[in-house]
């Protein structure tokens, strides 16, 4: 699509003042814990936070810390949403089960999940599975809701104009309720990302001896706030970069739909 | 004879109450003739038509259909992720009849109606009326012996709906096709069928099937026919047959 030379300038103007706020708050915080406003052992300032990520770059301390949290990440939405919408699939071809497992799931998903991660972990194992395991716990039951909600909600006289061609109940779901979903369900992984990390997080929290929730939790323990901001630091970037990522995979499953006139 | 209802009754059943919907319908169609049903709203029109379609069972009665049907709606359901020529081709798809002998039938159609130039076109890039073409030739495109019509032009405004039901008409006359349209407007009903059953209130029965005999100098098409005198005449009759009680 192309937008307007006016619409264009407005977008520049607005990145560059997003950057400059930025850029504000962070002089601010440094300044003030310089001038002794904010103190320093307990706020940190941004100088020594990217001098400590930088050192951590140099000796490559902090690239283990990313590979395995992104690990554990990637595989929590992606094990996590699949199995989501594969049982979200199994709830919409069968009525009677979904009558059947309706209150239990209404449970689950109110149940704070992050409650029971000490005891998954134990019986998941404390590694890399432990942690995704809880990861995927997050994510999986409000996956499962929120995608058969999109499922039923099929317009019914579309499946009706399907059935007049003596549409089985599979071709019903790939040729129409699948397609006509996608960017529903693109959209519940977009927010599998957030609810992932916060899996990956507090189970790093619990157990780990590596990965960036490791670091933040580490750097707690010591009063070392500068760690901690560290690590929430690469946290948001990965985050933010995962969801662009999405973003992109987005595009290329729709761009072939025509824009309307 | 492509079709005929036989004493054909249904009820449908709420959780404590029972709605007689259709009561003893009886008739036939022969091939190539376009048979409009309208009645009150309400009255089941929608209801006889899924019943020829197989959606629904008749509780009592008979019906005797041979041969594909092809159902289109009020609606054009076009799927938006879908082109224009892979929507025409739904149902052939489903059918597993994707054969090159239909993939033809299918292109000539295209050509035919003005809509080859937009095959790789996505639905939300074509007009009211385009959007109406293409479902009637998805519908068309496995080759019923019948075919259904469910108040095809009620979506559109008027002026559209004018050129709309001059094109699927032309169409229709073109393919020969045997075909039922419903629909609560009258004089649609008068510009469009060779027959008019006229529906009763609910429970529906038949209350009269009036032969539509037009006199005309042209060739008859829907535009034509609203010009006949005859036009007028059918038109008071069944309105006055719609508001008895």
């Amino acid at each position: 699509m192309k937008h307007s030379k006016k619409y264009r300038i407005a977008r520049t103007k607005l990145i560059l003042s997003q950057i400059l706020l930025f850029i504000l708050i962070l002089t601010m915080w440094e300044l003030g814990t310089r001038l002794r406003i904010l103190d320093d052992f307990l706020f940190s300032k941004p100088s020594s936070i990217a001098s400590l990520l930088w050192a951590y770059i140099k000796n490559h301390e902090i690239f283990k810390h990313i590979y395995i949290s992104l690990l554990e990440t990637v595989l929590g939405i992606v094990i996590g949403s699949a199995a989501g919408v594969f049982i979200a699939v199994i709830l919409w071809a069968s009525r009677r089960l979904t009558k059947l497992l309706e209150p239990f799931l209404v449970i689950l998903n109110a149940l704070p999940k992050t409650a029971l991660a000490p005891i998954m972990i134990i019986w998941a194992g404390t590694g890399v599975t432990g942690i995704v395991v809880v990861a995927i716990s997050i994510l999986i039951v409000i996956t499962i809701l929120s995608t058969y909600n999109y499922f039923i909600n099929v317009d019914s006289e579309k499946i009706q104009m399907m059935k007049s061609f003596n549409a089985s109940k599979y071709q019903v779901f790939i040729k129409l309720v699948f397609p006509a979903n996608l960017v529903n369900i693109i959209s519940v992984v977009k927010i599998n990302i957030g609810m992932a990390w916060v899996g990956v997080i507090v189970g790093e929290f619990l157990v780990s001896r590596s990965g960036i929730g490791n670091l933040i939790m580490y750097g707690g323990q010591i009063f070392r706030f500068d760690m901690v901001m560290m690590g929430v630091i690469v946290l948001s970037i990965f985050a933010y970069l995962m969801y662009e990522g999405v973003n992109i995979i987005e595009k290329i499953l729709i761009k072939k739909r025509g824009k309307g006139i | 004879m492509v079709l005929e209802f036989k004493n054909v009754s249904i009820k449908f059943n709420n959780q404590d109450s029972e709605i007689e919907v259709l009561d003893n319908i009886n008739f036939s169609l022969e091939e190539g003739e376009i048979v409009a049903i309208v009645g009150p709203s309400g009255s089941g029109k929608t209801t006889i038509l899924n019943l020829i379609a197989g959606l629904l069972k008749p509780t009592a009665g008979e019906i005797i259909a041979s041969g594909e049907i092809g159902y289109m709606f009020q609606r054009d359901f076009l799927f938006e992720w879908r082109s224009i020529y892979r929507n025409v081709i739904l149902g052939l798809e489903i059918k597993k009849k994707l054969t090159e002998e239909n993939i033809e039938r299918v292109v000539t159609m295209l050509k035919k109606y003005g809509l080859w130039d937009f095959r790789n076109n996505y639905p939300l890039e074509l007009s009211g009326g385009m959007r109406q073409r293409v479902a009637l030739i998805r519908t068309l495109a496995i080759s019923p012996s019948l075919l259904l019509l469910d108040e095809p032009f009620a979506s559109l405004d008027y002026q559209t709906k004018l050129r709309v039901s001059e094109d699927i008409y032309k169409i229709i006359r073109n393919e020969k096709k045997t075909t039922i349209i419903v629909t609560h407007d009258i004089s649609e009903a008068i510009a469009m069928a060779d027959r008019i059953i006229v529906l009763t209130d609910r429970p529906a029965r038949i209350k009269k099937i009036h032969p539509i005999n037009l006199k005309l100098d042209e060739e008859r098409t829907p535009l034509t026919a609203r010009k006949s005198e005859t036009f007028r005449v059918y038109f008071n009759e069944i309105w006055g047959e719609l508001n008895e009680t």
